[in-house]
């Protein structure tokens, strides 16, 4: 599969980017929804029409999921850069992280969808679904990246720095935040 | 003739004088009817709106006070001494609690029923509606004979953030809390399309019991709408349901029902469009809703007939027992210390692993890895898919992929 996507680069490129932002709308419409109600709700409850609100949600979700498009391969090149992997091909890398980073919006999006019907996994499932499933990823990519890349000599030091990268972000953005 | 001027004069002036007073204890002694109660109380919440000094707005706000006071002794037939006004102050808050209680002899449970007074400008529906109702069911308790007390608070600064509610339930309250059988809380019933009872965030038996009483009352949808926006005050689980002056009570473990009015849809709840805005005013509401008055007496009618259910002692006593963990399911430190717990694992199992990488780097090859990425030209593979022989070598390399991904080993 990856060995066509590497063949296929500029197309493959260009829809795993698509597919990025498109599942990041799916996997934080119903985070943007609640804050452009919050918007809406600083004029009065209800002060904003309905479909001003969701198009606004859905506008704030898509340029996020941009951002982020453009954010992923500064966030690799600088992890590469700072562990002096210089080896790696940079685009490719990127594109394999944002492959992955779909993923976890697919199935992250799916499970927040549970709250819709009934809010008891709210606060459980909106910690630990996360987690759970960016550890599938984390462990797939590496294992993808690492077989790609990287040789039995320079393995043992991408583990190394790509466990310190996952470990702190993981520390801050799901325990302390 | 002077003198019979003056004569006349003066009696003029006395008849006028005790027609006066006469009036204006008619006025502020009468008890009123829920319409008048209404009309009145938007009229001196007006009154509150319209002062331009910080002088005239607490001599407004304290006119409200005393109709209320006087009122409530009136609907409740109970001593002036029951009714009490309790000044707090939180921060730069302040504000005064108004307290009825309807004392039943040689019981130590209770039942709170409140609803806040405060308003942004008129407050017709939010929350004259809710008071109005809170001083129908004094009436309708009115020599009623409970086997339990009932406390009735009218809170203020609830639009300051539950200040008044909260300031009760740390500081004020005169019982202990396994006492509280259920706090009812009533708040801006009057408008929108339905009208709702909010429990606890799943059905319970007093929700059964409560909607028993009046089919024009449903119960909220729970898993209606998007959550998240409701945690703005961090109030936590509670805040995603409905905030209001039942919040407080709720975290405290007291269960709960909250009387209000609007409809849901996949944006979670929306109110009248006229909620905390100068446009909360009762001939607005009479407008939006001209059967109001209705919704407040089935809400009072409904609370009535619960209150006086002769099951309604098991009931409520057993409703704390059906009260989520609140603690457990939605404080987010448990998850956040599963996820540390399993963090710390994970950090012995990338140390093990990466010792036995640094064993494989010293027995294994250092080959330079040259997959180079443009091997073969885009044009030649992006319509290839088909060809049989890409798809055997893409059979191949998927196996190849697998195995790695999952045995992690060379």
């Amino acid at each position: 599969m990856f060995n066509k996507l590497r063949q296929n680069y500029k197309l493959s490129d260009v829809l795993i980017r698509i597919a990025f932002v498109l599942t990041y709308v799916f996997y934080s419409w119903q985070e943007c929804l609640a804050a452009a109600q919050t918007v809406s709700m600083s004029y009065g409850i209800a002060a904003l029409p309905e479909t001003t609100v969701i198009v606004l949600a859905l506008l704030m979700s898509f340029l996020i999921g941009v951002v982020l498009m453009f954010l992923v391969p500064f966030v690799t090149n600088l992890f590469l850069n700072s562990s002096k992997f210089y080896n790696v091909p940079r685009a490719e890398y990127a594109l394999l992280a944002h492959l992955f980073c779909t993923i976890y919006f697919v199935v992250c999006g799916a499970l927040r969808l549970v709250d819709l019907f009934t809010p008891v996994l709210l606060v459980w499932g909106g910690v630990l679904f996360p987690f759970v499933v960016s550890l599938g990823c984390v462990i797939c990519f590496y294992a993808v990246t690492s077989r790609l890349y990287f040789n039995d000599v320079t393995r043992p030091y991408y583990f190394r720095n790509a466990a310190i990268v996952y470990f702190v972000a993981v520390t801050v953005l799901e325990v302390l935040l | 003739m002077k003198k019979w001027i003056v004569v006349i004069a003066a009696l003029i002036l006395i008849c006028l004088s005790v027609g006066t007073t006469a009036y204006a204890e008619t006025s502020e002694s009468a008890l009123l009817d829920a319409e008048q109660f209404v009309s009145r109380l938007t009229s001196l919440n007006r009154g509150v709106q319209l002062a331009e000094t910080s002088g005239q707005a607490d001599a407004a706000k304290s006119q409200v006070r005393d109709m209320l006071k006087e009122q409530f002794r009136l609907a409740l037939g109970v001593d002036a001494s029951a009714v009490k006004e309790r000044y707090f102050t939180v921060e730069t808050v302040t504000g005064y609690n108004i307290e009825v209680t309807y004392d039943a002899p040689g019981t130590d449970k209770c039942v709170i029923i409140g609803a806040h007074y405060d308003a942004v400008g008129e407050g017709a529906n939010d929350n004259v509606s809710g008071v109005a109702t809170m001083f129908e069911i004094m009436k309708g308790l009115k020599g009623v004979s409970l086997p339990f007390d009932v406390y009735f608070v009218a809170f203020d600064c609830e639009e300051d953030g539950l200040v008044g509610s909260t300031y009760y339930t740390e500081r004020q309250i005169y019982t202990e809390f396994e006492d509280v059988l259920v706090m009812f809380n009533i708040d801006s019933i009057a408008s929108g399309e339905q009208l709702y009872l909010m429990c606890e965030n799943k059905h319970t038996d007093l929700a059964d019991m409560i909607l028993s009483k009046s089919e024009e009352i449903a119960e909220k949808p729970y898993a209606a709408g998007v959550y998240g926006v409701y945690d703005a005050f961090g109030y936590g689980y509670y805040e995603y349901v409905q905030g209001s002056d039942h919040t407080p009570f709720r975290l405290q473990d007291i269960p709960v029902a909250l009387f209000f009015s609007g409809e849901y849809d996949m944006l979670g709840y929306k109110g009248d469009g006229m909620m905390n805005t100068d446009e909360d005013t009762l001939v607005n509401l009479q407008y939006a809703n001209p059967a109001f008055l209705s919704r407040i007496s089935t809400v009072a009618s409904a609370i009535c007939a619960t209150l006086g259910d002769e099951n309604f002692l098991n009931v409520a006593g057993a409703a704390r027992g059906q009260l989520l963990n609140n603690t457990l399911l939605y404080n987010r430190w448990w998850p956040s210390l599963v996820v540390l717990g399993v963090l710390l694992i994970l950090a012995l199992c990338t140390w093990l692993y990466s010792r036995k990488l640094k064993k494989q780097a010293i027995l294994g090859h250092a080959e330079v890895k040259n997959n180079t990425v443009f091997d073969k030209p885009d044009s030649e593979d992006i319509f290839s898919f088909a060809q049989e022989q890409d798809k055997n070598d893409e059979k191949d390399a998927h196996k190849d992929d697998i195995d790695d991904i999952f045995t992690f080993k060379k």
